[in-house]
């Protein structure tokens, strides 16, 4: 016998969680599926194709007040709410790296009392994401959540794997059954040799890949924007007129000109070339290294969003030469 | 837990302005039992700030040995770094670290140090060449120190006891002026720093430790290699865009490596290893 969430209890549950928590999931919008509050009467779209924002900003919010400032002196703004997010599998694998980059000898409390403070509801449903190659890179899709919702047609199993999560499948409306017999969806062959790839990026910047590809590309860093693991930033203080304000976390991508930029003008990465090369070198050679995987879980996001459609897919397959 | 991104208060104990637009700043962290604790390694580096302005990643330029107060030199370049000019005696800053590696002072212990600064790049070699002289740690100290003109010759007050204390120490500015009225302890030639090297003579345990900009460090460590320095000998205090200081916001990497955390010192045989640089 196994948990089972069957389909059309799906928005009851969700409107008893929203009484305990505040509830986001993926919803339509506008003709966009997002990520957003659940409120009564929506119906989220957990098969999403793709979404245009990842949901990364949850746990790292553009415009995340670090510090407040003046009057009584600085201090660290209480943290938000207990919320619930139900994400696929894939984008629950990028949080599996955020929670990562923003643990070890630096734990960032910021990032980590977010993450103390969700439930992360991982669905898995063998839909395809828009230009994904997740299958493709061979991912293990280890533990970043809390529960797991496998879709088997007309019903979820559902698979508590923290205190967390075994608390949130108390509910009256997940109910015993049987466990699926479907079998696996297919998975592609492992194409992206990270060994071979990462070896290619290590030459640095100088190959006629990028070169090439800095006559396409922009430079605008939406592929940095809508990706569910880049997670650089940028820190300035907001002030108010009455002198008090937020020591300010700001999202900012590698792509941009002034990325490496000091004081007294030398830019360390100046040229296009070398930010663009810098940003697949992170992802597919430097995470690797220090974390073993890369940072990167193949969601397409980068490439559906591109403004000059560059196939990213394809360069990085590229640097497997 | 510790928060990482939440500043410890400080107090400016004393300013003094030390020409090339740079003012040496005194502090002492306000919370006197972390301000006993606030020591470091030569080379490493702090984040210095003021609410409403932002922070910056400023080498430690006093003796670490002195757990009274501690020293940066800003170079007044943009609208944050000449508010720290404007500081006064008593107003609060705001610090976190220290940060990063530092020099690798127990692999140079006994050994004859060669130290050369570029322009506004001396305050951590400073704090070398101040710990240097108080642990007397090394073998013997060889400073060489060049900059544009003399009056951006920094921390000329110091140079006086540390010759005094046996540092060699060599100075030459790009550009000779007929109107300077600064009168140095120790005599300074015309020309870049590598000049300096013609004359200087490594010896087998040499290690030289360089804070300038890249250029000079092209042709610094260029001229040390020939001159028979090992390339795992040449230290390089590298400057980037340290935000965070703990190897999160990605503003500072090269290659494998972040700045803030695996630097800000690196030996010249690691940056050559990779696509890096200086």
């Amino acid at each position: 016998m196994v948990k089972v969430l069957p389909k059309e209890n799906l928005s009851v549950f969700l409107a008893e969680l929203s009484r305990s928590y505040a509830v986001f999931a993926p919803v339509k919008r506008d003709e966009l599926t997002r990520f957003d509050r659940y409120s009564a009467g929506d119906h989220p779209t957990l098969d999403y194709s793709t979404t245009n924002m990842p949901p990364k900003s949850l746990f790292l919010p553009h415009g995340e007040c670090l510090v407040s400032f003046g009057g009584a002196g600085p201090s660290v703004p209480a943290a938000d709410e207990k919320f619930v997010i139900f994400m696929n599998e894939i984008d629950a694998e990028a949080i599996s790296i955020l929670d990562e980059i923003f643990g070890g000898k630096f734990q960032d409390n910021y990032y980590r009392r977010m993450r103390e403070n969700s439930v992360i509801v991982a669905v898995k449903n063998g839909v395809r994401m828009r230009n994904s190659f997740s299958d493709e890179l061979g991912l293990k899709f280890r533990d970043g959540f809390d529960v797991l919702l496998s879709d088997v047609g007309d019903r979820y199993v559902a698979e508590a794997r923290t205190a967390k999560g075994r608390k949130l499948l108390k509910s009256k409306f997940i109910v015993n059954g049987r466990a699926s017999s479907k079998a696996a969806s297919k998975t592609k062959a492992k194409k992206f040799d990270l060994k071979k790839i990462s070896a290619f990026l290590d030459k640095g910047p100088e190959q006629k890949i990028w070169h090439e590809l800095e006559k396409e590309c922009f430079a605008c860093g939406i592929c940095a924007y809508v990706c569910p693991v880049c997670h650089c930033f940028d820190v300035e203080d907001a002030v108010r007129l009455d002198g008090g304000g937020c020591r300010t976390r700001y999202w900012d991508s590698c792509m941009l000109a002034d990325f490496a930029l000091v004081a007294g003008g030398a830019n360390f990465r100046g040229k296009r070339h070398e930010r663009i090369h810098n940003w697949y070198h992170h992802k597919f050679a430097r995470a690797v290294a220090e974390r073993g995987r890369p940072d990167c879980v193949g969601c397409g996001r980068c490439i559906t969003f591109c403004p000059a459609k560059i196939k990213i897919h394809d360069r990085i397959l590229e640097c497997r030469k | 837990m510790k928060n990482i991104y939440l500043p410890e208060k400080a107090v400016v104990v004393q300013t003094e302005e030390l020409g090339g637009d740079s003012t040496l700043l005194t502090m002492r962290i306000k919370d006197a039992k972390k301000q006993a604790k606030f020591t470091w390694t030569p080379g490493q580096f702090a984040e210095i700030g003021l609410f409403g302005y932002g922070e910056i990643p400023v080498g430690l330029a006093s003796n670490p040995l002195d757990r009274k107060s501690f020293q940066v030199s800003v170079r007044g370049v943009g609208g944050f770094s000449n508010a720290l000019r404007r500081l006064e005696k008593g107003d609060a800053v705001w610090v976190r670290g220290p940060f990063g590696n530092g020099f690798p002072i127990k692999r140079m212990h006994g050994k004859d140090v060669i130290v050369v600064g570029g322009g506004c790049g001396i305050p951590p070699l400073r704090s070398l060449v101040e710990y240097g002289i108080a642990k007397k740690d090394f073998k013997s100290i060889t400073l060489l120190y060049g900059s544009r003109t003399k009056g951006d010759l920094l921390f000329r007050r110091d140079y006086g006891r540390w010759k005094k204390a046996g540092v060699d120490i060599r100075l030459t500015v790009d550009k000779e002026e007929c109107e300077c009225a600064d009168r140095l302890a120790v005599s300074c030639s015309v020309g870049v720093v590598t000049k300096l090297l013609d004359s200087f003579k490594p010896k087998k345990n040499t290690v030289a430790c360089l804070c300038g900009p890249p250029v000079m460090y092209r042709f610094v460590s260029k001229r040390l290699i020939e001159l028979g320095v090992k390339q795992k000998d040449i230290l390089l205090s590298l400057e980037r865009r340290m935000k965070c200081g703990v190897g999160k916001c990605q503003h500072c990497t090269i290659n494998k490596t972040y700045v803030c955390v695996d630097g800000p010192v690196f030996t010249h045989e690691e940056l050559m290893k990779g696509y890096g640089g200086f």
